[in-house]
C-alpha cells in the first residue's frame, strides 16, 4: 500500500488518535490494579494477623505444656530389673498422655523417646497409620540429631512425614531421653481455612529453612515453586512463637474478580472501539476512498486517452456523484469534439477532393478543348478566340484563387462560365447578374454561385425555351447584422416537391451520379465549414415556376476554415 | 475381660418452645431423639450426610428428628464428648458396664409394654431365646442386638503373607500352630509383628479368657470335672501359654511399645506392620475384617464356637428411663430393628454415594473408591440393633446372615450360661484378687514379664488377697446351681 495514499494517512492519523487514549486507558488501569492490589493484601492480611496471633496462643500453651511436663523415668530406666514397674510405668505415663490429649485437642501425638525407643500416644479420632508414619519420621530424626543441638531451644520445627507436614516441640529430659509432641500443620491452619476468606486457595506454614509445609509446593526446586505459585496472591504473617510464617495463597481469579471485571469492561470498550474504527475505515473507505479511487483510475484512462465514462452508482455520495456527472459530461462533451473533429477533418477532405474535382472538372477542360479544336477546325477565330480566353480566365480563376472570392469575380467568373457554355453549345442564355455596389467587394465561397447557375444550366439543356437565369446579390439586415444575400433564379422547370424536401432537409445526400447533388453537398459542406452554422441556404420554386436557390451569409467568417 | 455392651440412648428433646418459632408454626413438629452410634477407629468424614439421610426415614416414618452421637468404640474418657451431647446423653441417658463414667446412675425403662404397642416386629426378630435370658424379674429393660449369639476365636492373618508361606489356614487351631507358623514367617519378614490381641491394651489370651471364665472373673470350670471351679491362672494350660508368649515376645513376635496406649490390631495390620491378630470367629469376619485392616484378611478358628453369657451380651440396646417421650423412642427402636434402609444407612451409607448395589445384590464401593477414601462406612455394624438387614458386600457370603442365624441355632449353649456368681458375701477378697489379676495378667499376657518371675509373684498376691475363700464361695454357688439343674 503506498504510504502516500489517502487510505494510510488516515489509517495513520486514526491510528496515532487511537494510541494514545490506548496507553492512557492501560496505564490507568494499571495504577488502579496496584492500588487494588495493595488494598486486598492490606485486607487480607488484616484478616490473617488475628489467625496469626490465634496460632501463637495455641503454639505457646503447647510450648509452656511441655516445658512443664514433668515425667519419672527412673521405673522405665530399670526395666531390665524390673519389668512390673517398668510396665507400669509405661501404662501411668501413656495414661497421663492421654489424660493431657483430651486437653490438648490439637495436638496429635505426645511421645518419649528414651533408650532408643519410641513411645507414643495419639489423640482421639487419629489415624494410627499416619501417626505411625509421623513417630517413625520423629524417631529417624531424633536417632540422627546432634545431641549437642539444644531441642527445647530451638523452639518448634517441622517435620514431614510422606507428604504430611507436622510441627513438633521436643525437650531433652534430665533423665536422658526426649519428651515432645507433634501436630499437624493443617489442624493448626484450620481456622484460617474455615475464615471463608474470599478466593482463600492455601493456608500454610512456611519454615525457618523456607520450606513450604505443603506437598503441593516443592521447594527444592525454585522455578517449580514459583510455576505452583502462578495466580496466587500471597499473603503473609510471621508467628512470634516459631520460627514460622503463616502464608495464605488467595486464587487471583477471586480475589481481583472486581478488578477484572474493570478489566472486561475495559477490553470491552476496546473491542468496541476497534470495531467502530474498522467500520468507521469501512465506511470511510466506501464512500470516499473508493469513490475516490475510481475516479483517479478514471482521469489515468483518460490520460492514456480511454474516454470510459464513470459508472454512476446511486449509493454514492451526493457530493461525489455531483463530481462524476461533472467529469462524465466533460467526458462526453470532449468525445462529441473529438468526433466532431475527426468528422470535419474528413468532410474537409472530402469537400477539398470535390473542390479539386469541381475546379479541374477533366471533362469541362475537355469539352471545352474540343470546342476550341471544332472552332479551330471550322476557322471560326473568332469563337476560337473567344473560347481560348474564357478558358484562361477560367482556369486563372479556378487556380489563382483559394477559398474566398469578392461578389464583383464570382459574378465576372459567372459570366465567364455562361459564355463558355454558350459557345460550346451554341445557345443564347439570358443571364443577368443585379448586384449591388456596396456587395461586389464582399468576399463569398468560391464559386459559390456558379454552382447553381451551372445546375439551372444542366437541368434547362434540351429545353425549348432558352433560360433565364438571373442572379440578385444585396446586403440585408437580418437580427441585428448585415448579411449578404445571393439569390439564383432560373425560368426552368424548378424543382420537384420531393427534390425540395430533401433538398431543405437537415442533412442532404446526393443519390450516385447525381450532379447537382454533388454541387449542392459540396456548397453546403464548405459554408459549414466557412461559417458553421451562420450560412443559410434555401431551395425553392419562383413564381414563374423556375428554381430559386437563396444563400444568406454572414459578412464575418467563423467556421473552422475561416482563415 | 470387658463386656461389649452397648448403651443405647434414645434421648428425645421435645422442640424447646412453641414461643420462639411462631413464624415457623406450619412447619411440621418433630420429636427429637439421640442416638450414639459407634465406629472402630475414625468418626467418618460423612457422618452429617447420613444423619440427615437417616432423619429423613425417621420424619417420614415416625415423625422424629434424630440426632447421631458418633463416638469410638470402646468408649474411653480421651473421646471429647461436647458438652451439649453429654447433656443430651446425660439427661435421658442409661449406662451401663463401660460407660458409667460418663453417664451415671441412668435407669433403663421397663419396655415391656412399649414393645408391646410399637416393638412387636422386633420382638419376633430377636426371638424368644435370648428375650428370655434378657428379662430380668419377668421385665425386659434391653434388647438384645441381632447378633452373633456364639462366642468363638479365631486368628486373621494378612492373606498375601500366608499365601506367601503356603500356610494353610484351616489347619491353624492351637498357640502351638501359631508358635510354628511364626518361626517360618519371621526371619523372612523382620519387618513385620507377627501377632497382637485384638487391641494392644489387652492381652493375646483375653478372648480365651472371655469365654474360658465366669463373666468378670479369675475362675474357670474345671477340664476334668465339669462341677468343680479352679483359678484360671493356676492351670497348666495357662502357665504354658505365658511362656510361649514370653519367647514370642522376646523373639520380636509382638507390637513393642504398644502397652502406652490402645490401638487396635485392625489399625496396626492396617499401618503395615502386623501379620496376624485375635479376633471373634464368626460368619462373614474374613471380609468385615478386611474392610477394617486395608488387606485381604483370612481368619483361622482357634476354639469351637458356644453360646456362652459374653456373647449374648456383646450388644443390646434400651430407652432412658428419663426419656420425654418413650414412645417415640420404642418406635425408633423397632424402625432400627425392622427398617432395611436405615439399617443400610446406618452400616453402609448412602447409596451410590458411599456404596453402590451390584447386580447379584452384593455392594461394592463406587468406582475408584475404597475403604479409605470412602465417607463414610461401619466396621462395627455388629453393635447396631439388627445388622443382618444390611446388604451383603461383595466378596462376601450371599446368605452370610441366613448362614449367621443358623450357626446361633446350632451352636452348643455353654453349660454355665445362666450360672451367675453373685460375690457379695467376698466382696473384698474378690476386689482384691482382681486388682492383683489386673496389674499382672496384661504383662504376663503379652510377654512384657518373665512368666518365671512373675506369675508364681502373681499367684502368692492373690493368694494373700484371699483367692481360696472366693473359690470357695462360687464353688458352693456353683454346686448349688448344679443341684437346681442348671437353671440360673
Amino acid at each position: 500500500m503506498n504510504v502516500r495514499s489517502l487510505r494510510s494517512r488516515m489509517m495513520l492519523w486514526a491510528f496515532m488518535l487511537l494510541l494514545p487514549i490506548l496507553l492512557l486507558f492501560l496505564l490507568s488501569n494499571r495504577i488502579a490494579i496496584r492500588s487494588l492490589r495493595d488494598q486486598v493484601q492490606a485486607n487480607v492480611q488484616r484478616v490473617i494477623t488475628p489467625f496469626a496471633r490465634e496460632i501463637d496462643v495455641k503454639l505457646e500453651n503447647i510450648r509452656r505444656y511441655i516445658a512443664s511436663k514433668r515425667l519419672d523415668l527412673s521405673a522405665l530406666k530399670a526395666r531390665r530389673a524390673n519389668e512390673m514397674d517398668a510396665l507400669k510405668a509405661i501404662r501411668d505415663i501413656g495414661d497421663g498422655f492421654a489424660a493431657d490429649l483430651t486437653v490438648y485437642a490439637q495436638i496429635d501425638a505426645i511421645f518419649l523417646y528414651f533408650q532408643d525407643e519410641m513411645w507414643f500416644v495419639q489423640n482421639y479420632n487419629r489415624s494410627y497409620a499416619s501417626q505411625r508414619k509421623a513417630a517413625q519420621a520423629m524417631e529417624a530424626y531424633l536417632r540422627v540429631r546432634e545431641p549437642s543441638a539444644p531441642l527445647f531451644q530451638t523452639g518448634f520445627q517441622s517435620l514431614e512425614a510422606e507428604g504430611t507436614y507436622y510441627l513438633f516441640l521436643a525437650i531433652d529430659l534430665p533423665e536422658g531421653g526426649v519428651l515432645g509432641c507433634w501436630f499437624n500443620a493443617d489442624t493448626l491452619l484450620a481456622p484460617v481455612r474455615d475464615s471463608k476468606l474470599d478466593g482463600l486457595s492455601q493456608a500454610m506454614l512456611v519454615d525457618r529453612t523456607g520450606r513450604w509445609m505443603n506437598a503441593a509446593f516443592d521447594t527444592r526446586s525454585a522455578r517449580r515453586l514459583n510455576e505452583a505459585l502462578a495466580g496466587y496472591l500471597s499473603v503473609t504473617e510471621q508467628l512470634t512463637s516459631g520460627a514460622f510464617t503463616l502464608t495464605a495463597l488467595l486464587d487471583e481469579r477471586v480475589v481481583y474478580a472486581p478488578l477484572r471485571q474493570l478489566n472486561d469492561g475495559l477490553l470491552l470498550s476496546l473491542a468496541c472501539a476497534l470495531v467502530l474504527f474498522i467500520v468507521y475505515i469501512g465506511f470511510v473507505r466506501q464512500s470516499i476512498i473508493k469513490p475516490l479511487n475510481r475516479l483517479a483510475h478514471f482521469i489515468r484512462g483518460i490520460k492514456t486517452g480511454d474516454f470510459q465514462p464513470i459508472p454512476i452508482r446511486g449509493k454514492d455520495a451526493v457530493e461525489i456523484l455531483d463530481v462524476y456527472q461533472a467529469i462524465n459530461k466533460m467526458i462526453m462533451e470532449v468525445e462529441t469534439l473529438k468526433i466532431r473533429v475527426y468528422e470535419e477533418k474528413l468532410a474537409q477532405h472530402s469537400t477539398r477532393m470535390q473542390m479539386f474535382q469541381l475546379q479541374l472538372r477533366p471533362h469541362f477542360f475537355l469539352n471545352a478543348l474540343n470546342a476550341i479544336l471544332g472552332f479551330a477546325r471550322a476557322n471560326e477565330y473568332a469563337s476560337l478566340q473567344r473560347m481560348t480566353l474564357s478558358l484562361a480566365a477560367h482556369c486563372r480563376y479556378i487556380l489563382y484563387n483559394n477559398w474566398f472570392v469578392s461578389v464583383e469575380e464570382e459574378l465576372e467568373y459567372t459570366q465567364n462560365f455562361i459564355d463558355m457554355q454558350s459557345l460550346q453549345h451554341d445557345t443564347r442564355y439570358k443571364y443577368s447578374a443585379d448586384a449591388d455596389a456596396d456587395t461586389l467587394e464582399r468576399e463569398l465561397p468560391i464559386l459559390s454561385i456558379q454552382i447553381f447557375v451551372e445546375n439551372a444550366l444542366k437541368h434547362s439543356r434540351g429545353s425549348a425555351t432558352d433560360l433565364t437565369i438571373r442572379v440578385t446579390v444585396r446586403l440585408l439586415q437580418r437580427e441585428g447584422e448585415k448579411r449578404l444575400y445571393v439569390c439564383v433564379d432560373d425560368s426552368g422547370a424548378g424543382f420537384s416537391e420531393t427534390m425540395l424536401r430533401r433538398l431543405n432537409g437537415a442533412k442532404f445526400e446526393p443519390d450516385a451520379g447525381e450532379d447537382q447533388g454533388v454541387g449542392v453537398e459540396n456548397i453546403r459542406n464548405r459554408l459549414a465549414l466557412l461559417y458553421t452554422e451562420q450560412a443559410l441556404i434555401t431551395f425553392s420554386n419562383n413564381s414563374c415556376g423556375g428554381a430559386r436557390v437563396e444563400m444568406t451569409l454572414p459578412l464575418e467568417r467563423k467556421g473552422t476554415l475561416a482563415a | 475381660m470387658i463386656k461389649t455392651a452397648v448403651m443405647v440412648i434414645l434421648a428425645l428433646l421435645l422442640p424447646s418452645s412453641a414461643s420462639g418459632r411462631a413464624e415457623y408454626r406450619d412447619e411440621p413438629i418433630y420429636a427429637s431423639l439421640a442416638v450414639p452410634i459407634f465406629f472402630e477407629t475414625e468418626i467418618p468424614r460423612d457422618i452429617a450426610l447420613v444423619n440427615n439421610a437417616v432423619d429423613e426415614i425417621t420424619k417420614r416414618e415416625i415423625g422424629a428428628k434424630v440426632q447421631l452421637i458418633p463416638l469410638l468404640h470402646p468408649y474411653s474418657a480421651q473421646d471429647p464428648l461436647s458438652s451439649a451431647e453429654l447433656e443430651m446423653l446425660k439427661i435421658q441417658g442409661i449406662t451401663f458396664d463401660v460407660y458409667p463414667s460418663v453417664l451415671p446412675g441412668v435407669e433403663p425403662l421397663a419396655l415391656d409394654e412399649l414393645m408391646d404397642v410399637y416393638g412387636r416386629e422386633t420382638l419376633a426378630i430377636v426371638g424368644d431365646f435370648r428375650l428370655s435370658y434378657y428379662r430380668a424379674e419377668g421385665k425386659l429393660y434391653r434388647i438384645p442386638a441381632v447378633n452373633d449369639d456364639v462366642a468363638s476365636v479365631g486368628v486373621a492373618m494378612r492373606r498375601d503373607v500366608a499365601e506367601r508361606y503356603g500356610v494353610d489356614v484351616s489347619a491353624i487351631h492351637t498357640l502351638e500352630d501359631l508358635d510354628a507358623l511364626f518361626a517360618r514367617i519371621q526371619p523372612n519378614e523382620p519387618d513385620l509383628y507377627m501377632i497382637s490381641p485384638f487391641a494392644t491394651r489387652y492381652g493375646i489370651l483375653s478372648r480365651y479368657k472371655s469365654l474360658l471364665t465366669l463373666p468378670s472373673s479369675f475362675m474357670s470350670v474345671s477340664e476334668d470335672d465339669p462341677t468343680l471351679l479352679v483359678n484360671i491362672y493356676e492351670m497348666d494350660a495357662y502357665r504354658e501359654a505365658v511362656r510361649m508368649i514370653r519367647r514370642w515376645h522376646e523373639a520380636g513376635y509382638l507390637p513393642k511399645t504398644m502397652s502406652v496406649q490402645n490401638i487396635r490390631a485392625t489399625q496396626l495390620v492396617k499401618s503395615g506392620e502386623l501379620f496376624a491378630y485375635f479376633c471373634s470367629y464368626k460368619p462373614g469376619i474374613d471380609s468385615a475384617a478386611s474392610k477394617s485392616c486395608g488387606y485381604e484378611m483370612v481368619t483361622a478358628s482357634m476354639i469351637e464356637p458356644t453360646i456362652t453369657r459374653q456373647s449374648l451380651e456383646a450388644a443390646w440396646w434400651s430407652v432412658s428411663a428419663e426419656c420425654a417421650n418413650p414412645g417415640k423412642a420404642a418406635q425408633l427402636l423397632n424402625l432400627m430393628y425392622t427398617n432395611e434402609e436405615l439399617v443400610n444407612l446406618l452400616v453402609n451409607g448412602v447409596e451410590n454415594v458411599h456404596y453402590v448395589a451390584l447386580d447379584d445384590g452384593t455392594i461394592d464401593y463406587p468406582p475408584g473408591m475404597d475403604a479409605e477414601e470412602g465417607g463414610y462406612g461401619n466396621t462395627l455394624g455388629s453393635l447396631l440393633p439388627n445388622q443382618a438387614l444390611s446388604r451383603v458386600w461383595r466378596g462376601d457370603d450371599p446368605n452370610l446372615w441366613d448362614t449367621m442365624r443358623a450357626r446361633n441355632a446350632s451352636a452348643p449353649v455353654s453349660e454355665t450360661l445362666y450360672f451367675s456368681f453373685s460375690a457379695e458375701p467376698v466382696l473384698d477378697e474378690f476386689n482384691r484378687v482382681n486388682h492383683v489379676v489386673s496389674e499382672y495378667a496384661y504383662g504376663l499376657e503379652t510377654g512384657q514379664l518373665d512368666p518365671e518371675i512373675y506369675l508364681p509373684q502373681m499367684l502368692a498376691k492373690m493368694a494373700q488377697a484371699g483367692c481360696e475363700q472366693v473359690l470357695a464361695e462360687a464353688q458352693r454357688q456353683f454346686s448349688a446351681f448344679f443341684d437346681r439343674g442348671n437353671e440360673g
